[in-house]
């Protein structure tokens, strides 16, 4: 177990980016295209080649080369996405480490005049926990929107065709709200009990978009409030969200419900007690 | 052209049949897999039981009443002798308990207390393992049970798939009777 908690920041952070954007811990989250799409780039890399080898030959020859180029390079050069943090908890004890943080993931692109500007892509929490455990696999847990009457990611990555499998699990209205993704059913099935369905359900009651991805011995949750807990607001529109019982409340509920999967995937029994007393 | 347009719908509806009944096939490899995951459990659980039997062995010369004759848990069961399986393994287990809660040597001991632990593990696979198995059978019996699909089912023998019972149901039913 790491003591090193920059360390162990800096890894909930990489999970957060690239385990919840690109679904992949390996690969590094990159935005390319103007709708925010991770995946457009992946899939269209050849052909967006091609054709800008096609455009920078025929711009070069009609003399246009100079603007375009920019353009042209602007979208060739993957600009990462930026991330900035507020540590507000992390403890280590009983061989458990645990980080919680305001992030905010940011990427630079162009505004209407032509200006380099830094757009908020992710403004939330992110809560990772380490603990011992012997569960192998992944699985995932993302909120879902019905768009046009169909099921549509609240903007993170969708099914790994070659490692996960889309799991169905006996609750219909947990399927229609929140995807599964899992290395394999039983493992999907022995974390996403009952309970943790409940929870699961009336956190997005009450927050919104969200993702869990419980990885071996760890834990990590991306709560998309659109907010940084306990920081001073940067617009008049922000003051009315102040709420220093809310922001408890919400460190709280993730730290509980972050218990609970814990005792989940160790098959602890005693989840519902931990709940009612919130003690710990 | 009449000729065609019927040989196209003819070739239409084959293709429709064999990729329904290909789903029907997928949907039920799902369900044998969630079967074999249980029996996988079952063998653990039988292991540890029988462990919990030896441990228990020197309290119930006394016990006669008590059954705590284990049915042998095995790969490639049937529906209904997994379900036999888990009442006569749900049986012996609330009587390993019986048998602990009486002998207060026994249930401090540090051996009982860890086979409890890997009893309450198995049970946690065990309970995935069925919700597991629930979900495939629902999703296939749903799959079978809709038109026109329920057609292509009939004609390629697809019957409806057994649930597992509840083996607490009826101790259940007890505790709320009492």
């Amino acid at each position: 177990m790491s003591s090193n908690w920059k360390k162990d920041l800096d890894e909930s952070l990489r999970i957060v980016k690239n385990g919840f954007l690109t679904g992949d811990t390996h690969t590094e989250f990159r935005f390319s295209s103007e709708q925010d799409d991770p995946n457009a780039e992946v899939k269209n890399a050849l052909k967006k080649k091609r054709l800008y080898a096609f455009a920078f030959v025929f711009l070069l020859v009609s003399g246009r080369i100079i603007g375009v180029v920019e353009e042209g390079i602007w979208r060739l050069l993957r600009i990462p996405v930026h991330g900035t943090t507020s540590m507000l908890i992390r403890y280590e004890k009983n061989g458990k480490a645990c980080a919680f943080s305001n992030l905010m993931l940011t990427r630079r692109e162009k505004d209407h005049n032509d200006r380099y500007c830094d757009k908020a892509v992710f403004v939330g929490q992110a809560y990772m926990l380490r603990y011992k455990s012997n569960m192998q696999g992944t699985v995932r847990i993302m909120t879902t929107t019905q768009w046009m009457g169909k099921e549509r990611l609240d903007g993170f990555k969708k099914q790994d065709m070659d490692r996960e499998e889309k799991i169905e699990t006996e609750n219909e209205v947990f399927n229609g709200q929140f995807d599964v993704y899992a290395t394999d059913a039983h493992t999907a099935f022995y974390v996403v009990t009952p309970i943790v369905m409940e929870r699961l359900l009336a956190m997005k009651a009450k927050y919104g978009s969200f993702g869990v991805a419980v990885s071996g011995g760890e834990i990590v949750i991306a709560l998309c409030s659109g907010y940084c807990l306990f920081e001073p607001p940067e617009s008049y529109q922000e003051i009315e969200n102040i709420s220093v019982e809310n922001s408890k409340d919400e460190i709280q509920q993730m730290l509980l419900f972050a218990q609970l999967l814990e005792d989940t995937v160790n098959g602890r029994t005693d989840s519902d007690s931990t709940l009612t007393n919130g003690r710990r | 052209m009449a000729i065609i347009i019927v040989l196209l719908v003819c070739a239409l509806c084959i293709v429709y049949a064999i990729s329904t009944g290909n789903r029907f096939k997928q949907l039920h490899i799902k369900i044998q897999e969630a079967q074999a995951d249980i029996e996988v459990a079952l063998i653990k659980r039988y292991d540890v039981l029988t462990q919990s039997l030896d441990a228990i062995k020197g309290y119930i010369e006394h016990e006669e009443k008590l059954m705590l004759e284990l049915i042998r848990a095995r790969n490639g069961m049937t529906t209904a002798q997994t379900q036999a399986v888990l009442d006569n393994q749900e049986q012996v287990l609330r009587n390993v308990r019986i048998v602990g809660e009486a002998y207060p040597q026994l249930y401090s001991s540090e051996l009982y207390k860890n086979l409890q632990a890997q009893i309450t593990e198995t049970n946690e696979h065990l309970a995935a393992s069925k919700r597991l198995y629930h979900a495939n059978v629902s999703l296939y019996n749903q799959a079978i049970a809709v038109f026109p699909e329920s057609v292509i089912a009939g004609m390629t023998g697809n019957r409806p798939a057994e649930f597992l019972r509840d083996e607490n149901a009826e101790a259940k039913k007890e505790i709320r009777l009492r």
